[in-house]
């Protein structure tokens, strides 16, 4: 099985947009996080795709049967930090 | 050319007065100081017999009619002992100027400069100038000329700052003698060294004993360029000054004993609370961060083990043996002591395998480097998972794993949580690691626990005592 393509600031960035958007559930873009966040040696070296990925591996917790934890306000507050770092570093830093 | 009378020659001028003859100078003063405190003394001695001599009411009267006299005579010793104080000081100047000063350079080292240069014809190179040479053609006298011009110019601006520290020093030691003796300057001229070793005894009100000696008083020093402190002189010259009655000497004595027995005892609560963990990993090399780290993991020291009863101790030997053991074997293969350590570092079963002494050395060193490598890679694998998962720190759990807490994310949403974070667990003798969340109340209490590993998320709920209320998915 191929092991699946690190992440780059621009998939973590659209996975948090498709979450606003409805286009992906917060189930499903936590799973994907998780395939690094859980991982035995997480190789994922920049700083800001790593942030993002722990951000979006608890974005599906619920405090009930309804309710998520976080509301879009937070998801919000993720993605801008995602965006500033683009804006700042570039989508690749390294 | 000028000539001192060292023989130093060069283009520059000694000062017109040589230290020493100023020196002079100050001692026909001093000697005055010595005169007045003799008038003194005698002045005190006569009194006192001429006191025994009297009785009745005459008694008192004369108890006090010397007093005026010694305390004036006080006063023209304090005055003689500062003036030749005063002039010692810029005799130390002038030796600066003529002998001893480096930045800038005294006149005696400018003068030699140029003689230097001069011998070494100021770096002109004459076969350069030969025909068929890189400077053919070009008037060597004239390029002679303008190196040593060059050179002169570059010499006369540092001896020109040299007169300009000299004139400062003079101008210093003026004002000292036109304000008179006073406690600062005082202060000074003990502190520079120019006042006698006594004359914390001519000024008993100054304390000067407690001003830090800069230099030796001149009396004391072993030449015009001894230019050592209290502080620099060995046990000895420091026993042999207290011996002599030089107060500062045995002050400066009582406090090294006391600084050596505060050392002792700083040195045996150091060795208490050292660390066998850290100290282990230093000695095998193990980078310095790492070893920190280390120690970190396991915070026993040396007065746990100690305290800590005989387990403690023999895992701590045991670690200790490994180490000394090669030395031990390497010093005296057959002795006693290298084959006691053998029993103890050696597992039983595999001493017997052990055909001679360098099959020996080489099965403790594989022991010390596997267990070297095996600290190394754990410290390793402590640092990833720190850095990755350990953003609010870690805890060593009392099963030996690690838990690495992650930053908190604070919820916007108003309600009963404030956040959640993520946890990472890591044993590290199986290397196994867990993953989860914690969702906290804002008082701070774990309240959701959801483990992130398995292919279905289940939310475990606390209530706010932390009792475990069920799942849910």
């Amino acid at each position: 099985m191929t092991p699946p393509e690190l992440p780059s600031r621009d998939k973590v960035r659209q996975t948090f947009l498709d979450v606003l958007a409805g286009r992906m559930s917060r189930e499903a873009a936590a799973s994907w996080a998780d395939i690094w966040v859980v991982k035995s040696d997480p190789d994922v070296d920049d700083f800001v795709v790593w942030e993002a990925l722990k951000d979006l591996s608890g974005i599906d917790l619920r405090v009930n049967a309804t309710d998520y934890l976080h509301n879009e306000a937070d998801i919000h507050s993720w993605l801008d930090r995602v965006e500033e770092a683009i804006e700042r570093d570039g989508s690749d830093p390294a | 050319m000028h000539r001192d009378e060292r023989g130093g020659a060069g283009p520059f001028a000694y000062y017109p007065a040589s230290g020493d003859a100023i020196r002079d100078t100050a001692t026909e003063v001093g000697n005055r100081a010595a005169d007045i405190g003799a008038v003194r003394r005698q002045v005190e001695a006569d009194h006192r017999r001429a006191l025994a001599g009297v009785d009745g009411d005459l008694t008192n009267p004369m108890a006090g009619a010397a007093d005026a006299l010694v305390a004036n005579a006080d006063r023209v010793e304090q005055a003689a002992w500062f003036a030749a104080g005063v002039v010692r000081l810029f005799a130390d100047a002038v030796d600066d100027y003529n002998l001893y000063s480096i930045g800038p350079r005294s006149v005696e080292a400018l003068n030699l400069a140029y003689t230097e240069s001069l011998i070494d014809d100021f770096g002109m190179d004459a076969a350069a100038y030969a025909k068929g040479g890189a400077r053919a053609g070009r008037d060597y006298d004239a390029d002679r000329a303008d190196a040593e011009a060059d050179l002169l110019r570059s010499l006369t601006a540092e001896h020109h700052r040299l007169g300009e520290q000299l004139d400062v020093w003079a101008s210093h030691a003026a004002r000292m003698l036109d304000r008179g003796p006073n406690a600062e300057d005082i202060s000074e001229l003990w502190a520079f060294g120019s006042l006698g070793s006594d004359a914390y005894e001519v000024w008993p009100g100054l304390q000067l004993v407690d001003v830090p000696m800069l230099r030796l008083p001149y009396d004391l020093r072993d030449g015009s360029d001894d230019y050592r402190s209290l502080d620099d002189l060995d046990q000895d010259e420091l026993l042999d000054l207290a011996e002599d009655g030089f107060e500062p000497a045995r002050d400066l004595l009582a406090d090294q004993v006391v600084d050596e027995f505060e050392n002792h005892t700083a040195l045996q609560d150091a060795w208490r609370s050292i660390n066998p963990a850290y100290l282990d990993a230093v000695t095998s090399g193990v980078p310095e961060d790492l070893a920190q780290l280390l120690a970190e993991i396991y915070p026993t020291t040396y007065l746990d083990v100690f305290l800590g009863g005989p387990a403690m101790a023999s895992k701590v030997l045991y670690s200790l043996t490994a180490k000394d053991l090669v030395d031990a074997i390497r010093d005296d293969p057959f002795s006693l002591r290298a084959l006691a350590e053998v029993a103890m570092v050696l597992p039983v079963g595999r001493v017997g395998k052990l055909k001679n002494v360098a099959h020996l050395l080489d099965e403790v060193d594989d022991m010390r480097d596997a267990s070297s490598a095996l600290r190394g890679a754990q410290l390793k694998e402590h640092l990833r998972q720190l850095q990755k998962y350990g953003d609010d720190g870690f805890r060593v759990m009392p099963n030996g794993q690690f838990r690495y807490y992650g930053e908190l994310r604070p919820a916007d949403k108003l309600g009963e949580m404030m956040g959640r974070r993520i946890v990472r667990e890591w044993d590290p003798l199986t290397g196994a690691k867990r993953t989860w969340h914690e969702t906290l109340d804002h008082a701070g209490t774990v309240r959701i626990v959801r483990p992130q590993d398995g292919p279905e998320k289940i939310h475990y709920h606390f209530d706010q005592h932390g009792t475990y209320e069920g799942r849910r998915p």
